[in-house]
């Protein structure tokens, strides 16, 4: 038990955890639209900084950290081949625990969902997480262009989805 | 860009997706053990090993068991043999245990066929009721047989299963309720007249628990790994004894992890959040007969519970567990009040309920390891449960008392879940999100239950509903009758056009304001006022006697003050706007109030560094910034969202908090304002002053971080001494 608490030295998991989950699980949301996925990525976003132990100059560079990592996971997260041959999500839908609340309700975030990963990811980190498009550039690891684009694309689909033709079952 | 309505819509929509607490939980407990964990790359062979080999221990163990067992149940429950292996006898002290409410450990011998099993599970022994006045902290034989009670629970067995089918709008309860969103202070400082300071509370008369206490003359502290008592005497400290935070419990796969605790004269109450790690031995939808446990092997789930652990004290070097009380589900809060224990948590019903088998869809209570379900006359369902709630949640209250060896007093559970907490002396109120739908307008609210408080003797009293969401318990009051509070609303129209084939929808007139109401005992709207600053939120709030202080924000803060001396008619007293917000008031003494917020530019709005404001509140009509502070190039402090973390002390005339990296105490006079006593660096691994606690005992100060404790002279700052854990 004494190996098991050394692990965790250093760093306070429940502080990190209570800071940065909802931030770094959300950013996963935004990529993934799934909370399997998105509580998947959360946990390894946090094993990632505890294999690391590392320190920040500054409760930002704290933040940004975590959003770069969570970013970074939810893309390599996309490409694993284990993940995708071997769990089909709908198994696990008992699993993981409470209803997954969402703003599935609000037409809004619905349309956001609707967008394409990086899309939603650059609305997410642009209007959430009110990062600059410069910001969005170094957490995301996109071009300041590309991360323009996205975003222009996106609020041009969202202007198309919400102003008048959005389609409802 | 997007119109500012679509912004927030987005945020609120994104607001509502949080980690399951489940999912955080889980995370805690991978970080600090290792057996079974749930790798985020499940696949990882290596890592599945000791699962692997954990899963054959149980199987084998349980196989015998489940051949007798082997029952009318759904095999789908072949995980419940596999849970109740591990005796109670398997638990050591320390822990309650989960399972022993299940029949399996018990039944065997009845062995029942399985056409014998469906009918004998209605008419055997009856269910046993939740532990009255339990004091026994021994773990008692397991309780009688609760898979035969379905019949008392049937109704709600159909309610649950009706909710568990619904997908429709979902209840959500939002994630870290219990610390990362309250931002307000004490209600009177009863600290000076005791000579040392307490945690920052809300409410005279209502403690609050948090990562460090004092009675006076020790500290107790939790830090990364341990508990820590620490004799503070005249500014020397001493560790007098230490003990793990985290605790892993045998193979069974339970772990628990102190969060947060109480001292209540000679006992110790650690709070702790509890995880059971359950193998799913079977597919949830798998056909009923199936003679084996099912060799698939899957990822754990996991159990959720709060335990409130309660030690005597009386020597400090060897605190003595007396007594463990748990419950079902997530932390929701907690408070205490005269030496009763108040512990609230959600449980989200998932999986396969089984009528016959109550304990899958009915939350149960833990006296040492003795669980019972909770009885059915002690669950609400509400005068519409699927109105009302929307999912499978429960929200679960617990009184404890914790004088002598602890006794658990009552219990109450509504079909629903928590997610703001306030309480007064003899009421709790607790929020839900909710929405109402008025035609095709949507305007977000929330749902309040009011139970009362009786010295550990729990009643759900009356609920309501009010327009708007409220940011935290500081947005709520209770003052005599009347139950007041400050929300921020949200609503949009939805106009839906078109032909069946291609209807379309749009969403207009969507607005944001915030709300003042009043409401009475039963939880019915007395008196209001709405509209106020459209687009803005409440971003702190604090009410004193008669009058409301709430601050809202788009680009300046107004400072409202409202009277609410006739709840019919409450009206707006004044509306003080000075640039930036508070997002944490504290009446400071006679006709000042403090503030703790941000700077912001006038123009644009945004946020810039930490400010201390104080407004002069003695004339509620003409409210006025008399102080003010910028503390240049700090922009973070724990304080603006966890009023735990300062403190704030008009007798001693301190105001003191930890703010990136650094504490600071500040003083203030009316002639010279704000003035800075002390900063005192955190050591580099105090992660940046996050779990920071500061607290005077005497003339000392002492500074309390996840690495130790550091003491100092009250009357310049001067360093004393120093620990490290």
């Amino acid at each position: 038990m004494n190996e098991e608490i050394k692990l965790a030295e250093s760093a306070d998991p429940g502080t990190l955890i209570q800071k940065y989950s909802s931030a770094v699980y959300r950013v996963a949301y935004s990529y993934t639209g799934n909370r399997h996925d998105a509580e998947d990525i959360m946990q390894e976003v946090f094993l990632r900084y505890l294999k690391k132990l590392r320190s920040f100059s500054s409760p930002e560079h704290e933040k940004a950290w975590f959003l770069r990592v969570a970013v970074n996971c939810s893309k390599s997260f996309h490409s694993s081949a284990w993940r995708r041959k071997i769990i089909p999500i709908e198994d696990c839908g008992d699993l993981a625990g409470d209803d997954e609340p969402n703003g599935s309700q609000l037409p809004v975030f619905e349309a956001v969902m609707s967008l394409p990963p990086k899309q939603r990811l650059c609305v997410h980190l642009y209007y959430y997480e009110d990062l600059s498009i410069k910001e969005i550039s170094e957490t995301s690891g996109m071009p300041e262009s590309t991360v323009k684009s996205h975003l222009f694309r996106a609020r041009a689909a969202l202007e198309q989805k919400l102003k008048g033709d959005y389609h409802v079952k | 860009m997007l119109n500012e309505d679509w912004k927030n819509e987005y945020k609120a929509g994104m607001d509502r997706v949080s980690p399951s607490r489940n999912s955080v939980v889980n995370l805690l407990n991978v970080m600090t053990s290792k057996p079974a964990q749930r790798s985020s790359s499940p696949f990882n062979f290596r890592k599945l090993i000791p699962f692997a080999a954990c899963f054959l221990l149980i199987a084998a163990i349980s196989i015998p068991l489940s051949k007798q067992i082997q029952s009318g149940r759904n095999s789908s429950l072949a995980a419940a043999p596999a849970q109740g292996a591990p005796s109670p006898g398997n638990f050591t002290g320390t822990l309650p245990s989960a399972e022993t409410p299940m029949s399996d450990v018990t039944a065997p011998s009845a062995a029942p066929s399985p056409e014998q099993s469906s009918s004998l599970s209605h008419s055997s022994s009856e269910l046993s009721s939740p532990p009255e006045a339990s004091s026994s902290p021994a773990p008692a034989p397991s309780p009688a047989p609760a898979s035969s009670s379905g019949g008392d629970y049937s109704e709600l067995y159909n309610i649950i299963s009706k909710l568990q089918k619904k997908s429709t709008v979902r209840a959500y309860a939002s994630s870290g309720a219990e610390s990362s969103n309250k931002a307000a202070a004490p209600a009177a400082d009863a600290a000076s007249s005791q000579g040392y300071s307490d945690t920052n509370i809300q409410v005279e008369g209502v403690q609050e628990s948090d990562i460090v206490k004092t009675d006076g003359e020790y500290i107790y502290t939790l830090s990364s790994e341990k508990l820590s008592i620490v004799k503070a005497e005249n500014g020397a400290l001493t560790v007098v004894s230490q003990f793990p935070r985290s605790v892993k419990d045998g193979d069974g796969g339970r772990s628990s992890s102190a969060f947060e605790m109480y001292v209540s004269g000679d006992r110790l109450i650690v709070l702790r959040n509890s995880y059971d790690y359950h193998i799913m031995t079977a597919a949830p939808e798998a056909s009923a007969d199936s003679k084996t446990i099912a060799p698939s092997i899957r990822p754990p789930y996991s159990k959720p519970f709060v335990s409130a652990d309660i030690y005597d004290i009386s020597d400090k070097s060897s605190p003595r567990l007396l007594n463990s009380f748990s419950q079902d589900g997530s932390f929701v809060s907690t408070r205490m009040v005269d030496g009763v224990l108040y512990l609230i948590s959600n449980k989200s019903v998932y999986g396969e309920i089984v009528r016959e088998r109550p304990e899958t869809f009915v939350p149960q209570v833990y006296c040492g390891t003795e669980g019972s379900l909770i009885a059915k006359g002690d669950i609400s369902v509400g005068i519409d449960p699927e109105k009302s709630s929307g999912s499978a949640q429960y929200l679960i209250v617990t009184g404890i008392d914790t004088a002598g060896s602890g006794s658990l007093v009552s219990n109450k559970a509504v079909l629903g879940y928590g997610s703001q907490v306030y309480a007064s002396r003899s009421n709790l109120y607790v929020t839900a999100y909710s929405g109402i739908t008025d035609g095709s307008t949507y305007t977000g609210a929330t749902k309040l239950y009011r139970f009362s408080l009786k010295a550990g003797s729990i009643s759900l009293e009356a609920e309501g509903t009010v327009p708007g969401s409220v940011l935290n318990q500081f947005s709520m009051d209770e003052h005599g009758n009347s139950f007041r509070m400050v929300t921020t609303v949200y609503s949009y129209t939805v106009t839906v056009g078109g032909t069946d084939k291609s209807a379309w929808s749009s969403v207009s007139q969507s607005k944001q304001y915030n709300s003042l109401y009043t409401l009475d005992s039963s939880l019915k709207i007395t008196g209001k006022i709405e509209d106020l600053a459209p687009g803005e939120r409440v971003y702190s709030a604090r009410f004193s006697g008669d009058i409301a202080y709430f601050v809202t924000f788009r680009q300046v803060d107004p400072l409202f003050a409202a009277d609410l001396t006739d709840p019919a008619n409450p009206r707006i007293l004044s509306a003080l706007k000075i640039p930036g917000f508070s997002q944490y008031l504290h009446p400071y003494s006679d006709g000042l109030l403090f503030g703790l917020g941000r700077d912001a530019d006038a123009e644009s709005g945004k946020a810039g560094y930490l400010k201390l404001s104080m407004f002069d509140i003695s004339d509620p009509k003409n409210v006025a910034e008399t102080g003010k502070l910028v503390i240049e190039g700090t922009y973070y402090s724990e304080a603006s969202y966890n009023h735990k973390a300062i403190l704030v002390d008009a007798a001693k005339n301190i105001i003191a908090f930890p703010a990136d990296g650094k504490y600071l105490v500040y003083s203030y006079s009316r002639e010279k304002g704000f003035k800075q006593e002390a900063s005192v660096s955190a050591d580099s691994s105090a992660m940046y002053g996050y779990n920071m606690r500061g607290l005077y005992i005497g003339d000392c100060f002492y500074i309390v971080s996840a690495d130790g404790i550091s003491s100092y002279s009250i009357k310049d700052y001067s360093p004393i001494s120093k620990i490290n854990f």
